[in-house]
């Protein structure tokens, strides 16, 4: 509990990680969702079962639970930020497929490509898997930056070789890594050095960003400590919280052509 | 009148964001970790009774303001910080309203050099722990509720630690407590080592369990983070050999801070051992923690296995043993129970022979894990047939609760009385006592605020 970055930030008992728990644990019995929309109060970002004493596998607990809540219909889905209904859209991420994420944006009208880049590296070099052609994806969001595609040695070589470039370089901005990011050195190699590194959660994953808006969004304001510049971040989903909190907030692909 | 005024108002006080009515905010305060609602609840069927309401308030004045408005609209009032007692002493029956403690949860210092510092009632133990640990210095307060207890809890409910042995309850730590009592408002107790001016207000409040008034803050006293820490375990024969040797030890002001004696059968279900296992943990200045340990080792023996480390390292694993009881069709209870030297092994012994015959319950044994000069305290755990738990749940209660008391014990060490204990306070108290609590709690609330829950 005291590491959960949404409980200690927004101090909502119900987003405490063995509250949530619970919670996914009553509607697993009752099946009644009423009692279990706080399973959107959780980003996923594991630290609960970091620092559990026992290593409760919490985070994977709760994200089955949050696949059972479907499409609530007290709710109208909204349209994802500087996306359309009917896209395609790829993720790429070295964790496999996260089922309530993939469930969210299908809901939200996506056409949704996860790729697993630990499966899919090693499928495609030998030789299982044909190319992805990334080209043919309206939306590309990128957690593994180290991530080979295509024979490139990362998808920021891969965005060189096809002509692409940095359109766009910021004098000076904050690094944000979201939870099971580590690397930068693409961004840096691109961007130049970030003035500070943050790894805070931004309240942005889960679908809490969608369902939960204000907790999201009050997390996201937090961030950057109240510093103006602007953030990079490597989420995609980060990036619409930081915006939402009115934060200049872009991802990788939102600096290149 | 009524919730809907109460509720109005104090939208105006603390905001709508922090007053909650959807079922699943309600959920978070449901229950504690009574194990018989979690019995319930697993077996299904039952829920525990939802608040109707809960408020979030995010000042001392705001606390205020709340108990103000609860008395003046009869609404009734259950404090909830982190929800980890074990005798449903957090929540309330027909309706009530949870008032949650959680952002209340400030940790600085008010005196630095005497180690005393400012917590408030919702920051987590685990909070400010890490807080004094960064500063070189520690409460030692480490109950098994330690990743999700909070301080207004545990003084609420006269908590104990791990290492009680050596560094006392949590109303040695108290030395100053601030309360909204209802119809008085804030109640601040200054912080001193000791006083003597008529009732000693901070403990008056200490172990209320909530029934006197609201616990905002404190005032606690850290200690110095020791220099050396060593675990050290024995293997005795038998549990009643143990407690002896350890008796020795604790009268010659010797014994570890952190001290466990473990009877036969927990020995055997925890540790495999043949015997009862005897763990500790010596605390200090390096080189006394040496000097002590060797006197440990003169009066018990030559240490043994590494009990210690095993436990150590598995103390707060509460969640595995409650599944596999679960799975295999039991509920569990622990009931902790407390006498002096000499009564403490006829106390042990009445209690295995008065629940040996009950029908639907397991013992599955005891260990003594908080040690005075004057006696100890002695932690049962049983397995009840999941079933028919309702039934055997209070028939058991009842035996343990009068063979404690008739072979002289007390019925009650650290739990507090919940919705459990107080149907036999009076074997502990008398009938003049149990009149005696009533009375002040009928002065200090009038209006039974605060008396929507706990039994007393």
């Amino acid at each position: 509990m005291s590491k959960c970055p949404v409980y200690t930030t927004i101090r909502v008992r119900a987003s405490a990680p063995h509250v949530i728990a619970r919670a996914g644990l009553k509607l697993s019995r009752s099946g009644d969702p009423s009692e279990a929309l706080n399973l959107y109060l959780c980003t996923g970002c594991g630290s609960c079962e970091a620092t559990c004493p026992v290593n409760n596998p919490l985070p994977e607990a709760i994200r089955a639970s949050r696949a059972r809540l479907g499409k609530p219909d007290f709710e109208e889905a909204k349209p994802l930020y500087m996306a359309g209904r009917g896209d395609k859209m790829l993720i790429v991420s070295p964790k496999r497929l996260d089922e309530s994420t993939a469930e969210v944006l299908a809901g939200l009208g996506y056409s949704v490509y996860w790729l697993d880049t630990t499966w899919y590296t090693l499928a495609y070099w030998s030789g299982l898997n044909p190319r992805i052609n990334i080209q043919s994806f309206s939306i590309v969001i990128s957690e593994d930056l180290d991530a080979p595609i295509n024979g490139a040695s990362s998808p920021l070589e891969l965005l060189e070789k096809t002509g692409i470039s940095v359109r766009r370089r910021l004098d000076k901005y904050i690094l944000h890594l979201p939870c099971k990011a580590g690397n930068i050195g693409d961004v840096v190699d691109a961007l130049g050095q970030p003035k500070a590194v943050v790894r805070t959660c931004s309240g942005a994953g889960g679908g809490m960003l969608h369902y939960m808006e204000k907790y999201s969004v009050k997390m996201a304001s937090l961030v950057a400590g109240g510093c103006t510049m602007p953030i990079v971040t490597l989420c995609r989903w980060s990036q619409m919280a930081f915006r939402k909190a009115g934060l200049e907030a872009y991802t990788l692909l939102d600096l290149v052509a | 009148m009524g919730l809907k005024g109460f509720l109005e108002a104090v939208r105006k006080v603390v905001g709508s964001d922090w007053v909650y009515t959807e079922p699943w905010m309600l959920v978070a305060y449901e229950r504690d970790y009574w194990p018989l609602y979690v019995a319930l609840e697993a077996r299904g069927g039952v829920s525990p009774e939802k608040p109707v309401a809960a408020v979030v308030p995010g000042s001392e004045e705001e606390a205020v303001l709340i108990v103000e408005e609860a008395v003046r609209q009869g609404v009734k009032l259950v404090p909830y910080s982190g929800g980890t007692g074990v005798l449903g002493g957090a929540t309330g029956k027909g309706e009530w309203v949870a008032l949650d403690l959680g952002r209340l949860n400030w940790v600085e210092w008010h005196d630095p050099i005497g180690g005393v510092v400012y917590v408030g009632a919702g920051a987590l133990l685990v909070e400010v722990e890490e807080w004094l640990n960064e500063r070189g210095w520690t409460l030692r307060h480490v109950p098994q509720s330690y990743p999700t207890a909070m301080i207004g809890g545990l003084i609420a409910t006269r908590s104990i630690g791990q290492y009680s042995t050596g560094y006392g309850g949590i109303e040695d730590r108290v030395k100053g407590v601030r309360v909204v009592v209802p119809g008085h408002g804030l109640v601040a107790v200054k912080p001193a080592p000791r006083r003597s001016l008529l009732i000693p207000l901070e403990q008056l409040f200490t172990g209320s369990e909530g029934r006197l008034g609201v616990i905002t803050g404190a005032y606690l006293e850290a200690l110095r983070l020791p220099e050396c820490s060593k675990p050290i375990s024995w293997l005795f024969g038998s549990f009643r050999e143990a407690l002896d040797a350890v008796r020795i030890l604790v009268q010659s002001r010797v014994a570890p801070e952190l001290l466990r004696v473990y009877d036969e059968a927990e020995s055997s279900i925890y540790f495999n051992a043949d015997g009862s296992v005897l763990l500790g943990v010596v605390e200090g200045d390096c080189r006394l923690v040496e000097d002590r340990i060797e006197i440990a080792v003169g009066v018990l023996g030559e240490p043994e296995a590494s009990y210690a480390e095993k436990w150590l390292k598995e103390r707060f694993n509460v969640i595995g043993p409650i599944r596999e009881a679960f799975n295999a069709g039991y509920a569990f209870e622990t009931i902790e129970v407390s006498a002096t030297w000499g009564h403490l092994y006829d106390v042990y012994r009445s209690i295995i022979d008065s629940v040996s015959s009950l029908n639907g319950v397991l013992i599955v044994g005891a260990h003594a894990g908080h040690f005075y000069s004057s006696g100890a305290a002695i932690y049962f755990t049983f397995l009840l047939n999941i079933e028919n738990v309702e039934h055997v749940y209070w028939t058991l209660w009842d035996r343990v609760m009068n063979a404690a008391s008739n072979s002289g014990g007390s019925i009650g060490h650290h739990h507090g009385v919940g919705r459990v204990r107080g149907r036999w306070l009076d074997l502990e108290y008398g009938l003049a006592g149990v009149g005696v609590i009533k009375r002040i709690e009928e002065c200090l609330d009038r209006e039974g605020v605060l008396r929507g829950g706990t039994n007393g």
